[in-house]
């Protein structure tokens, strides 16, 4: 909602400046956004009347003005039509400068001396015309007109809440100025001349849905002569944001702007016929609307009709055929009430968020019409020179009751923590136009205006509202649980992320959401949970993996010029169902150069560095060693892909990123991702082990060289030592792999150190020995290894 | 060998000294080593020949001999410790300690995920435990559990993504784990919810289509407005130290009183800066007092149970804190960024 400064003065007294009133009206709720000037600044513009208009000697088209300015007369050059003596004109004297920044000064226009300039609307920067000068309606001649005209004045923007559709009107948020002041409201006085003839005789009012359309009141005003709106009244609806187009349309916006009520104007004569009925649309009925689109409509839409065709779309917007022209001598006013629900679907659904649908789909005030009405009629008469006939055609059959609310004064301070008395509370809703009886419990009439005031807890927001916030005490009294609980999940989460980022591994948040096209083409075959309404394609499912996002981050990363990404995330991915699927994953990706360093000539990321943080991260967080099985990739993602298993288990999967993929995200090195179900990990992780005991005997290291079979898995052979169970073996580790022809055709030649050591004594060589022939002499017989003694 | 007087002993340790001082390796000085102090050295047998000498100037050679004995020995040590120090530094050359030192890769957590953290554990101190909710959610628990009826206005103050042949859409704030708490619970109730939410919105510099909120509420038989600032001034007071706070009427569905909380800019104190938009003030959060239609659609009686509740977006907390003027760095994960934190 947008008004001025000076048009809220009108409605309410207050002394304090436009700056502090936002702060004031902020304080209790209405958000001011913004307070600027509403016009230029037009110092040197002075009220002029135009005493003599002559013709230019030498041009047709120019008029030579004297223009006086009480004291002083001016000749002035002017080429605008419409300039005639008697008139009040805005005078721009030499010297002064416009909004647009023309500086005028003293001009020889072909032949004739001109000081000074006469002005149109559009060059103050006070509207849109441009076709003439500006003729004013009022204004003492010689004085400023920036002071004749009041347009020193603040244009003060609001955004509201959705509750407060009361104060998308000047009297709303004049009465919120008047609740904070203690003052009341000043409405404007109505008195209105109507002629002999009863409205009744020409125009009758039915409808068909009471439900939608519990109210239907109308006037009729004839014999008005359509022109340009007063100064005054543009002035406002500029101040609002509106466009004045005509004085009975500007009448019509001008009391919305007043009374936050929509009103609609008929041309009566092309009405159609003397009857106005509410109905339901009819399925594909159609509607030519004010912007001249032909709507189809649907039965959920309601329509003022003729009788038989319609002429508005209810509440939302009227119909071309009976709309107010140049030509439109009567008018029918309307001022109805509309459902909100069916308002606002019908304005969703045809996108038609006018200045009516916005207020009647917040809720109207269902008894403000009649004022409205004799409002609007007295202005046109005043302004368009029409005879309003008598009464107001009303179909209101049940008249609303304002609601009654009980208030406990004593749950007032216990909500809000804060002592305040039963009088004050009374004081606070009284001055919201609230009849408070007093007693044990205060009883509260709710003025109909107010719709978003429902029951008790609605009027302890209003005292609050009032006494202020900030005066309400800030309690610490360590009230509820006091122990902290942290959940298991969040704190495996903050280990995962300490050794990830550790590990070198920086943390990414990537697009939950994505293209279907690239998961399919990546081999993450649908279904997916799709969104109804997407942004666009390239975000128009939830992710089944974090993979595809997370290498695309990856690629990019390296392609800007990080030659080395190491990247973790932990989010949600999601499957459709009933109920949906969304479950944790943990995504890994990896790519790097050879480092560019002057001692780490080394070499770039390989499978086993992806391997290593993988083992890292079963060890720390299982206690039990992952193994990687190959899995049959269709050609897409996955050059090499594998299965991770633990505990018997499948809990994700890891791989090499194919070259077709890797050229696709522009990496310039090999990529290596892995993705681990979070929440099936999780699940075998368990609690903390317990400390284990360690030998504090010395130990003896053992070392073997074996050959073996090229194709021998080394997790084959690793297994084999582990489930030998040899008491005396603390640990174990494959130190060296040789693959070259010194170990022979098909063969391999693997190096490793054992260490044994005793949890009872120091162990003897020979202790050592035995226990190292046994478990060397295992592996031997079990695959068939070649033992290389020294 | 001839037995010593005591001024033989003196010329004898000046010769030798003189032999150690122009001795320039330390082979030679070894040789010096078994001349003198040797097995058989000089002063070794001329110590062993004491007995021969009277008893009465037995002592006073014999002391001399010592003296000279480790006296020469030290001096032999001392140089021989020279001479294989100016020959260690020879041999190893010239030496470039200003080298760059082995690099050790080290990641970086994400800021939204660290100021997630960040705020999580101050809450998680003050009693609030953690709970979840999915993020695909119904249409009752994000909008009718909360009091928003349906066809509401106040719907249109976030806009929804919706899910393809269901009624289920994306949440659109983290309040839906509100009402799938108290279902299962019964109070005292003490929560914080983390969580992505959505809203169908535009991408640019200030807007995200998705982004990271946490909500807190607290339902117990006597809890006030006052509570809920006093744990909201404890946060503020624990995560941006010493800031000044505001809190201004406005509106959400699901609590009555509702407000704003704002706290005096971090960057300028309150004076205006491009950050706080030249208000002094930032938004920080929306809070209230949890309003009774939410109990009794859960089946509490609000005549018993009271409770506030608070959300806030933590990218924007974020944004605010690194003084990050686009929220699509969050998103884009450029390392160069990412790195910084
Ligand atoms: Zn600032």
């Amino acid at each position: 909602m947008q008004t001025s400064y000076k048009w809220l003065l009108e409605w309410v007294d207050f002394s304090f400046p436009p700056q502090e009133l936002a702060e004031r009206l902020l304080g209790i709720g209405l958000a001011v956004e913004t307070v600027e000037p509403l016009f230029p600044k037009l110092d040197g513009v002075l009220v002029g009347r135009v005493e003599l208009v002559e013709k230019h000697p030498e041009a047709d088209r120019l008029s030579v003005c004297t223009v006086s300015l009480g004291l002083e007369k001016k000749r002035v050059v002017c080429g605008a039509p419409n300039v005639e003596s008697g008139q009040k004109v805005a005078y721009a004297p030499a010297g002064s400068k416009l909004p647009n920044g023309a500086q005028i000064g003293f001009a020889n226009i072909r032949g004739v001396e001109s000081a000074g300039m006469i002005c149109s609307e559009f060059e103050l920067g006070l509207g849109a015309d441009k076709e003439g000068i500006m003729v004013l309606d009022s204004g003492v001649v010689g004085k400023r007109l920036a002071d004749e005209l009041g347009l020193e004045d603040w244009k003060i923007s609001v955004e509201l809440t959705p509750n407060r559709p009361d104060c998308l009107s000047v009297a709303g948020i004049a009465r919120e100025i008047a609740a904070l002041v203690g003052g009341k409201l000043k409405r404007p006085k109505i008195s209105l001349k109507e002629a002999e003839e009863p409205a009744s005789r020409f125009v009758s009012v039915e409808t068909a849905e009471r439900e939608l359309c519990p109210r239907y009141a109308a006037r009729l005003v004839r014999k008005l002569k359509i022109g340009p709106s007063p100064f005054w009244l543009k002035k406002k609806l500029i101040a609002a944001g509106m466009r004045p187009i005509n004085n009975v349309v500007d009448v019509t916006n001008l009391v919305m702007l007043e009374f936050g009520h929509p009103l609609h104007a008929f041309d009566f004569q092309r009405f159609g016929s003397q009857k106005v009925r509410v109905r339901r649309a009819k399925e594909g009925e159609k509607l030519v609307t004010l912007d001249g689109v032909e709507r189809s409509l649907t039965s959920e839409d309601l329509l003022i009709t003729n009788g038989q065709a319609g002429t508005a779309l209810a509440g939302v917007m009227g119909g071309r055929d009976s709309e107010i022209s140049d030509g439109t001598s009567q008018v029918l006013l309307e001022a109805a009430y509309f459902d909100p629900r069916t308002i606002r679907r019908t304005r969703k659904r045809l996108g038609l968020a006018t200045e009516s649908a916005i207020r009647f789909e917040k809720g109207t005030d269902i008894n403000v019409p009649p004022l409205a009405l004799d409002r609007s009629a007295q202005l046109l008469s005043e302004l368009a020179g029409g005879e309003v006939l008598s009464g107001i055609v009303d179909a209101y059959p049940k008249p609303k009751e304002p609601t009654k609310l009980t208030l406990r004064p004593l749950l007032v301070s216990q909500i809000l923590g804060a002592e305040i008395s039963s009088p004050e509370v009374s004081d606070y809703l009284s001055r919201l136009e609230m009849s408070v009886t007093p007693g044990k419990e205060l009883s509260v009439i709710v003025p109909t205006f107010r719709v978003d005031i429902k029951e008790e807890a609605d009027l302890v927001e209003e005292v609050a509202r009032l006494y202020g916030y900030d005066r309400i005490p800030s309690l610490q009294r360590g009230s509820g649980p006091l122990a902290p609980r942290f959940s298991f999940f969040e704190a495996a989460a903050d280990r995962l992320r300490e050794l990830l980022v550790g590990s070198g591994f920086s943390e990414a948040v990537t697009s939950p959401l994505g293209n279907p096209k690239v998961f399919a083409k990546a081999g993450f075959a649908g279904p997916y949970a799709a969104l109804a309404n997407p942004l666009s394609e390239e975000l128009s499912v939830l992710r089944p993996t974090l993979l595809v996002s997370l290498a695309d981050v990856a690629g990019r990363n390296q392609a800007g010029g990080n030659p080395s990404v190491r990247m973790f995330e932990l989010s949600k991915t999601f499957r459709p169902g009933s109920p949906p699927e969304e479950g944790w994953r943990l995504g890994l990706v990896f790519s790097s150069a050879a480092a560019l360093h002057w001692r780490e000539k080394g070499r770039s990321a390989d499978f086993y560095d992806l391997a290593g943080i993988l083992e890292k991260l079963f060890a720390r967080f299982l206690h039990q060693p992952v193994r990687l099985t190959p899995r049959e990739s269709l050609p897409g993602f996955f050059e090499r892909e594998f299965e991770l298993i633990a505990g018997g288990q499948v809990l994700g999967l890891s791989g090499e990123l194919s070259p077709e993929w890797t050229k696709e995200l522009h990496f310039k090195k090999p990529c290596f991702l892995a993705e681990i179900d979070w929440e099936l990990f999780l699940k075998l992780a368990g609690p903390e082990k317990a400390y284990h005991p360690f030998s504090r005997f010395p130990a003896v290291e053992r070392d073997a060289a074996l050959v073996a079979p090229l194709e021998l898995l080394v997790s084959d052979i690793l297994d084999e030592i582990r489930n030998a169970k040899e008491s005396l073996l603390e640990s174990f580790e494959l130190f060296d792999l040789y693959t070259g022809p010194q170990a022979g055709e098909g063969k391999k030649s693997l190096a490793l150190s054992f260490r044994y050591r005793s949890a009872e004594k120091t162990l003897t060589d020979a202790e050592a020995d035995a226990a190292h022939e046994r478990l060397v002499g295992r592996l031997v017989s079990r695959f068939g290894l070649v033992w290389r003694r020294q | 060998m001839a037995l010593l007087s005591e001024g033989e002993i003196g010329q004898l340790v000046l010769a030798a000294e003189k032999e150690i001082e122009s001795a320039s390796t330390p082979e030679e000085l070894s040789t010096l080593k078994i001349k003198y102090v040797g097995r058989s050295g000089i002063l070794t047998l001329a110590l062993r020949g004491l007995k021969d000498i009277s008893p009465e100037d037995r002592p006073k050679v014999g002391q001399a001999l010592n003296s000279a004995k480790v006296s020469l020995e030290e001096k032999i040590d001392a140089r021989t410790s020279e001479l294989e120090a100016a020959a260690r530094k020879t041999a190893r050359g010239f030496f470039d300690h200003t080298l760059p030192g082995t690099p050790y890769f080290l990641g970086h957590p994400h800021p939204l995920v660290q100021v997630n953290r960040e705020i999580v554990r101050i809450f998680n101190f003050m009693g609030f435990e953690t709970a979840t909710g999915p993020e695909i959610e119904t249409d009752y628990y994000n909008f009718e559990a909360l009091n928003f009826p349906k066809d509401h206005p106040a719907r249109d103050m976030w806009d929804t993504f919706y899910l393809q042949d269901s009624e289920l859409l994306l949440r659109t704030h983290t309040s839906p784990v509100q009402a799938r708490v108290f279902e299962k619970r019964k109070p005292p109730i003490k929560i914080l919810a983390p969580g992505r939410v959505y809203r169908h919105e535009a991408i640019n510099a200030r807007s995200y289509y998705t982004f990271l909120q946490i909500e807190g509420f607290y339902v117990d038989a006597d809890v006030s407005f006052a509570d809920l600032k006093g744990v909201l001034h404890a946060f503020v007071s624990a995560f941006y130290g010493d800031v000044k706070t505001r809190f201004r009427p406005s509106f959400f569905p699901f609590t009555e009183p509702s407000a704003e909380m704002d706290i005096s800019c971090t960057i300028c104190g309150g004076k205006g800066c491009s950050v706080c938009k030249y208000e002094g003030w930032l938004e920080i959060l929306g809070c209230g007092m949890i309003h009774p239609q939410v109990f009794r659609n859960v089946g509490y009686d609000p005549e018993v149970w009271r409770g506030y509740a608070f959300g806030l977006g933590v990218d924007r907390i974020a944004m605010q804190k690194y003084r990050i003027d686009d929220i699509r760095l969050f998103y884009e994960n450029d390392l160069r960024f990412l790195e910084q934190f």
